[in-house]
């Protein structure tokens, strides 16, 4: 299957502030206030002046105006100038995102960009969706955009919203069909008065060397029957041929348009002219060329555009633009950015993403691993992916669908080679992904995903997810490739963990990993994405998923199935995600006692040593314990989210510096185990209000 | 030879440090509160929870404890200075990679071989008593008191 490497697109996804607000909200701990009604959109004067500061620091001004970032907060507390950390931060953004969205999520997602020192700053704008139109060096949103007023009877040529769907029906009361206008004024008259939006400079030019008027021309047509005859769908037209092989057909009885030949244009429908003299279609569909490779085809009804598709040199669609569901008709705001809308991928991806009113509603990727899949029965499909959806309480859910070798590695493992080496790491992406992306990666990008491997194995084995060794090396296989693919740092950016570290994110981070893994995943669909000019829409993605913990719970294991499964997805659930803290205590020590109502009690407020997360030292103590006698020895435990443990980690002080900070809690027995803390009375209380309901365990 | 002290079966959960006895009488520090035991047969123990890690009682820089009309130096979490040497030259070993106490004679006889679990791993100590007729072996979980 030949290929047409596509110079395209890329989404860059900023979240606006405001939206990152509601992001805070799920990051117990974080201080950003919280706004009710938060503006979708930064001014964009506002842009503009972060845009400027962004040169000033050398961040490509492209950039900084996508990103729409207040870069100067860059030099606060976050940010440390004269380190090099400026320099090279700037540098790997301008150079990663320019040389191409690939290398970045590689980069990213290998943690060789050195972002971090910008993160809080740079990106806390918000996700921004941007795919930038590349085909063939062009921006083809803007071109698009620019497409449908140029022919569409919509108020939006006005610099009108889109969006204003009363307007536009009132806009459309005031436009005449050009039937009627041609029965009015005769179709010469007609086409004279609109001639000038209709036909190209060229074409008129070479009209009046041999008329006085383009009315006099096209009345010379059919006085003297000049017109050839031609046949659409079983009925006959009139066509006026122009020069340079344009045209225009009429119908039968010359009283109507039925398509227009200009330039590269082709246009046919039901034509009018509105009450401030625009020529356009009201219903039926336009194709232009957008490049030299690639075509567009709109359809229009009622002024609107109803369905936008872009196709390659060989008329294959690679992507299509329809209404959201529910909606007549896709949403342009008054800046020509789309901003309720689905886009559709159909090359080797499927990407589906699908925004209202800029926030994204639904974001689907999936990747077949055999480029023939279309053809295969469906038990022979494979493939993987992931999908975000947004559930009506403003929460998202995400689903990943993997592959067969991803079954088989949970299942067995990983046979053969060492995934946490080049060779073996080469080898496992060679089965998970389709072969072009191994053979993107250089030596070093080999080196730091075997290491992302190892990190992430290291963090899922370490307690709290209940894996396997084969399902850690499984999942830790899986989020890897999905930084290949993009869908990992988007993921993680939306649920606001680094799956290689456990480490909650700030909203600064959350929104460049959004934006660093939209922009990979449109990059990858259509081979690279030469980025960067402003574009067209505003997504954001608005809250982040609530019901983690249940989705972990209810976690499908079922991958022995045949064809693609889903599971909810526990790797990112971190910030809600649990862990489970033991206690070994008999009756001299309880601290620990199921209350009246059923819940669990914390006795006293002397410091209280907790386990957090490893089952076999807790045995190991019990053991011991009862060894020696303790009366009433047990394990005891319950569960809290792991972004408790995470700030007592944050604060926690080595045990021989508690005496003088006995605010603190106190991390203890190092060289035995991770995540043995002492909590002081302060942090008991904090406890108490995020001990998990119903998870409290004696045995 | 030193045998093996019975200690209540429960004293403390997270010891901070001990004392070295004075007129049979041993203090250790914990996070529940100051722990009195004389030693005999059998140890009898009196807890005072009023002093949790010692509370105010307790110089952590100086590891010396003021209680009850009396100075102790602790030897624990902060440090200390054990005597790892008696007076007619026995000497303590503690290997805590093993986890083994010894105590051995001038000529090399093993006078004591004890083997340990440290659940912990933060610090440990061994240490004779003034009077060389005690052996204490401390670990942030346990303490193992022996004697002549």
């Amino acid at each position: 299957m030949s290929k047409s490497r596509i110079k395209f697109l890329s989404v860059l996804l900023l979240i606006n502030l405001f939206c990152l607000q509601n992001l805070y909200a799920f990051s117990p701990g974080l201080a950003l206030p919280l706004s009710p009604n938060p503006p979708l959109v930064m001014p964009q004067n506002q842009i503009r002046a972060y845009t400027e500061e962004g040169s000033q620091l050398g961040v490509d001004p492209r950039l900084s105006g996508l990103i729409g970032a207040p870069i100067s907060a860059a030099i606060g507390a976050n940010y440390q100038p004269g380190v090099n950390a400026g320099t090279t931060a700037i540098n790997a953004i301008n150079n990663g995102l320019l040389r191409g969205a690939v290398s970045l999520g590689m980069e990213y997602a290998t943690q060789k960009a050195n972002l971090n020192p910008l993160l809080s700053s740079l990106t806390s704008r918000a996700i921004t969706g941007a795919i930038e139109g590349a085909l063939g060096g062009g921006n083809i949103f803007q071109g698009i955009f620019k497409g449908f007023t140029d022919s569409a009877l919509n108020i939006a040529r006005l610099g009108v919203s889109g969006n204003d769907a009363w307007s536009q029906a009132q806009y459309l009361q005031r436009v005449i069909n050009f039937s009627d206008i041609i029965r009015q004024k005769g179709l010469a008259k007609a086409l004279e008065d609109t001639a000038t939006q209709i036909l190209h400079e060229d074409s008129i030019s070479s009209i009046l060397k041999s008329f006085q008027t383009v009315g006099a021309f096209i009345q010379d047509q059919i006085t003297n029957n000049k017109t050839t005859t031609v046949v659409k769908g079983g009925k006959n037209y009139n066509r006026i041929q122009l020069s340079n092989g344009q045209w225009i057909d009429l119908d039968e009885g010359k009283l109507n348009i039925d398509e227009l030949k200009i330039g590269n244009q082709t246009e046919r429908g039901t034509f009018g002219v509105d009450a401030y003299g625009n020529f356009g279609l009201l219903n039926g569909y336009k194709t232009d060329q957008l490049d030299a490779t690639h075509t567009v085809r709109y359809d229009f009804a009622q002024g609107s555009a109803v369905n936008i598709q872009v196709n390659d040199a060989d008329n294959r669609t690679l992507l299509e633009i329809a209404p959201k569901n529910g909606d007549n008709a896709i949403r342009y705001n008054a800046n020509g950015e789309l901003e309720s809308y689905s886009i559709e991928t159909f090359q080797s991806a499927k990407v589906f993403l699908e925004v209202q009113d800029g926030e994204i509603l639904n974001y689907s990727y999936y990747q077949p691993l055999d480029p023939f899949e279309f053809v295969l029965p469906a038990q022979e499909k494979d493939g993987f992916g992931f999908s975000v959806t947004k559930n009506s309480n403003g929460t998202y859910t995400t689903e990943r669908t993997f592959s067969n070798t991803f079954r088989q590695i949970f299942k067995a493992g990983f046979q053969g080679a060492d995934p946490f080496t080049v060779d073996g790491i080469k080898k496992a992406i060679t089965l998970m992904l389709p072969g072009q992306y191994v053979q993107q990666m250089n030596l070093n990008q080999l080196v730091d995903t075997a290491q992302a491997v190892k990190n992430r194995y290291d963090y899922f084995t370490s307690g709290g997810f209940g894996y396997t060794n084969n399902e850690a090396l499984a999942w830790a296989l899986y989020d890897t490739a999905g930084d290949i693919v993009g869908f990992t740092p988007l993921l993680e950016g939306i649920y606001g963990v680094d799956t290689q570290s456990g480490k909650l994110l700030t909203g600064g981070e959350r929104a460049l990993k959004i934006g660093v893994g939209a922009v990979t995943i449109l990059g990858n669909v259509f081979g690279g994405a030469a980025i960067l000019h402003k574009i067209g829409f505003v997504p954001k993605v608005g809250s982040v998923l609530q019901d983690a913990s249940t989705s972990l719970r209810t976690i499908n294991t079922q991958l022995g199935e045949v064809g693609a499964i889903t599971l909810t997805d526990a790797n990112f659930l971190s910030a809600q995600r649990t862990v489970r803290v033991y206690r070994v205590e008999g009756t001299p020590n309880t601290r620990l006692i199921l209350g009246e109502s059923g819940e669990m009690v914390i006795q006293g407020d002397k410091t209280l040593f907790l386990n957090f997360g490893s089952r076999a030292r807790a045995e190991e103590f019990l053991a011991q314990k009862i060894a020696q006698g303790m009366p009433g020895a047990t394990i005891k435990s319950f569960e809290v989210p792991k972004s408790f443990l995470d700030q007592m980690k944050a604060v926690a002080v080595p045990e021989a510096r508690g005496t003088l900070n006995p605010g603190r809690p106190i991390i203890v027995d190092i060289t035995k185990a991770p995540n043995q803390l002492g909590l002081r009375k302060e942090q008991i209380e904090l406890l108490k209000k995020n001990i998990i309901s119903d998870t409290y365990l004696e045995q | 030879m030193f045998k093996q002290l019975t200690l209540p079966n429960y004293i403390f959960e997270r010891m901070i440090g001990f004392s070295l006895p004075k007129r049979d009488k041993i203090i250790v520090i914990s996070y529940e509160g100051i722990h009195e035991l004389v030693l005999g047969a059998p140890v009898m123990v009196t807890h005072d929870t009023l002093h949790p890690e010692g509370g105010t009682l307790y110089d952590s820089q100086s590891r010396i404890l003021s209680y009850d009309n009396d100075k102790f130096k602790i030897i624990g979490l902060h440090g200390g200075e054990p005597i790892l040497q008696s007076n007619t030259g026995e000497k303590i070993h503690l290997d805590k990679q093993k986890q083994i106490l010894r105590i051995v004679q001038n000529d090399s006889k093993v006078l004591l071989n004890f083997s340990y679990e440290d659940l912990s791993g933060d610090w440990n100590y061994a240490t004779f008593s003034e009077d060389f007729k005690y052996v204490f072996l401390a670990i942030p979980y346990n303490l193992f008191i022996f004697q002549r």
